[in-house]
């Protein structure tokens, strides 16, 4: 059967220890278009098939030295899988000789030689030649493309981890974590950060799929998680930025499940916003679940851009009680597969002495044979108050009276300031006795910063349509650029009255208002359009008083 | 995976069977492809009573497959997931972006 394969010109590597019948040879193999290499004997075939790498090799059996089988034998350990095909030749005729050539050749043409027969089993072994060539080529091409992705794959390992060797958490919480990656790369990531006021932001968070596109998939999530918590931003603020960034940054059919924790041992609560992933799950010191937090929203990259999708649940903890999260990698595990994994990784759990939880749930996921990336965290809350400025002083006595701090413009910058004053507060019991401190405060501190501080006309709010966002960015951009601007705030016990009262003072760097000039505090009254204001804290307050430039406030709050 | 495809009155009922993971998204991008030719369709209704096991990628490839459809005017909805899809779509709050019918088809 001729076609273009077979008649492809090869080149041939003829052995022989007769002369005439080399010259036999090479006149019909190169009017057959074919170019010729020859061998005197076996040894000389070994050496031309190295230096020459012929297609095909015509090999006499019986030559002086290394015979051709040997010499066939030797081509062939050389050689390995892809060797050279052989056809040996041979005036004897007997089966043992046919089946020698046949074992360590490919056929076997007797001598003398009949050329048609030898036309046409070249022509066939033509064919074989061709496969193997490009074989030959598609090899050397996936040994390249092994290369490439190799070295792609260090470079991008390499960034990967200068990226996230900055994922250690801060001390002060009995933190736990591990990522248990199903290739070089985790599409899982762990991150936990402390914020200005002292709470502990966690993110667990699972791209789709594994390996080096999940890893990539991952990183966007990295530097707004990094800086906002440091920050201080409310967890709702990081999982909808979060959002927008998958969402903008990654293919359609790419997401990120994610869960973000944010964690104020002080007050006792956790704040959970779960994407899809597994349920968070808070185990008691007994080993009980106490509370769980299923995912309440799609995955992060899957929503629009809509405020109220990323409000985090509340759940109240105790010291000792253990947060638990992992990642979706347990759903195909073996040991946890089934209709109701989730009850399986709480029995185990449960089972579980505190200490040795997370180890024991990655050591049951190995043992059955994990296939996807898997992570777990698992953060106990502290026995005791943490030492610190903030926690040294306990709610139930109250050695301070008096408080006051003077807040830099740098200062005025952390999103969660107004959280912080209030850890202080709480821990000197003022919020314990005086419940509306918290609202009054918050009232007057915004008033201050966003009227005084940073002079923002409140009418930009009024106005119709974007005025309310327009205020907002308004006030971050000269949040942003505040050089030397304060506020300052004083709070004072006074228990001589018969009923205690709670002085409070916020005095700022603004050049204040006409307390009487209804164009400005009247805006700042209008409940109804800006939802808060002084009316409220003068419905609130004992009493409400400013000074005459408008810039220092004083308030007297009752129990 | 396998895959079938069939029309009853306007709607597309696709029926997917054994596992629905990334392996197999040229098997159901190529049924989808076929779904979406057909212009004798108002909806396609994806059938997972008989997939065993769904992992992310095949969330990705279901949101894939809700964005084609909407470029192509046609509805989606999921049709009566098993057990163990039922539990991964209840995780991934998709019943926030598709309808999911019980015993139609």
């Amino acid at each position: 059967m001729a076609d273009a394969l077979s008649d492809a010109p090869i080149k041939v590597l003829v052995v022989d220890d007769q002369r005439v019948n080399q010259r036999i040879l090479e006149v019909f193999l190169s009017k057959e278009g074919h170019s010729v290499v020859t061998a005197n004997d076996g040894a000389e075939a070994v050496e031309l098939h190295r230096l020459e790498q012929p297609d095909l090799i015509l090999m006499d059996i019986m030559m002086p030295g290394i015979d051709g089988l040997e010499a066939a034998r030797r081509i062939g350990v050389e050689a390995g899988a892809l060797r050279t095909p052989i056809i040996f030749l041979s005036g004897l005729n007997d089966e043992k000789t046919v089946l020698d050539g046949l074992e360590l050749g490919d056929d076997f043409i007797a001598k003398p030689i009949d050329f048609t027969i030898l036309r046409a089993k070249l022509r066939a072994f033509i064919r074989l030649v061709q496969t193997q060539r490009m074989l030959r080529m598609e090899q050397r091409r996936v040994e390249m493309y092994n290369e490439a992705m190799r070295s792609e794959g260090e470079v991008a390992l390499f960034v990967l981890g200068r990226v996230l060797a900055n994922t250690e958490p801060p001390d002060g919480h009995s933190l736990q974590y591990k990522v248990v990656p199903s290739s070089m790369f985790s599409g899982d990531l762990i991150l936990a950060r402390r914020t200005p006021s002292g709470r502990l932001h966690l993110l667990l968070a699972d791209a789709v799929g594994h390996g080096l596109p999940a890893a990539i998939n991952i990183l966007p999530l990295f530097f707004p998680f990094d800086g906002m918590s440091r920050k201080g931003f409310p967890i709702a603020t990081v999982a909808r930025e979060l959002n927008r960034r998958v969402r903008d940054l990654l293919p359609l059919d790419r997401f990120v499940a994610a869960t973000l924790v944010s964690i104020d041992a002080d007050a006792g609560t956790i704040d959970v916003w779960n994407g899809g992933n597994p349920p968070a799950l808070l185990i008691g010191p007994d080993g009980r679940v106490k509370a769980r937090v299923d995912s309440m929203q799609m995955a992060l990259g899957i929503n629009d851009d809509v405020p109220g999708l990323f409000e985090p649940s509340r759940i109240t903890c105790a010291a000792g009680d253990q947060l638990v999260l992992f990642s979706d990698g347990i759903w195909e595990n073996p040991a946890f597969a089934g209709d109701d994994t989730i009850a399986r990784v709480e029995r185990l759990l449960t089972a579980t002495p505190a200490l040795v939880r997370m180890d024991a749930l990655i050591e049951a996921a190995l043992a059955a044979g994990q296939s996807d990336d898997l992570s777990v965290v698992v953060v106990t809350q502290p026995e005791a108050p943490m030492p610190g400025a903030y926690r040294a002083v306990g709610a139930s006595q109250l050695p301070a009276s008096r408080f006051s701090v003077h807040l830099n413009a740098e200062t005025l910058r952390q999103a969660d300031i107004v959280d912080s004053i209030m850890v202080t507060a709480r821990a000197l019991g003022f919020v314990a006795r005086f419940p509306k401190l918290p609202v009054i405060f918050t009232e007057l501190f915004v008033n201050a910063l966003d009227h005084g501080v940073l002079d923002l006309p409140s009418e930009i709010k009024y106005r119709s349509g974007e005025g309310y966002l327009e205020f907002f960015e308004e006030r971050q951009r000269r949040l942003d650029a505040l050089g030397d601007g304060f506020i300052a705030i004083e709070m004072e016990l006074d228990s001589a009255e018969a009923r205690p009262i709670l002085r409070l003072m916020i005095s700022d760097s603004g050049k204040g208002f006409d307390p009487h000039d209804h164009g400005h505090a009247a805006a700042a009254d209008d409940e109804m359009t800006a939802g808060r204001g002084l009316t409220l804290v003068r419905s609130l307050s004992h009493h409400l008083s400013y000074n005459s430039q408008g810039n220092e406030v004083v308030v007297l709050i009752d129990t | 995976m396998q895959a079938t495809i069939k029309v009853i009155e306007r709607k597309a009922l696709i029926r997917l069977s054994g596992r629905f993971e990334f392996s197999e998204h040229r098997v159901f991008k190529d049924i989808l492809d076929e779904a979406l030719r057909n212009q004798e369709i108002d909806e396609i209704v994806v059938d997972l009573a008989a997939v065993e096991y769904l992992d992310s990628s095949a969330l990705g490839m279901l949101l894939m497959f809700r964005d084609k459809a909407k470029n192509h005017n046609r509805r989606t909805s999921l049709a009566n997931p098993s057990a163990a899809a039922k539990q991964i779509l209840d995780i991934a709050h998709f019943e926030k972006i598709f309808p999911i019918v019980h015993g139609a088809g």
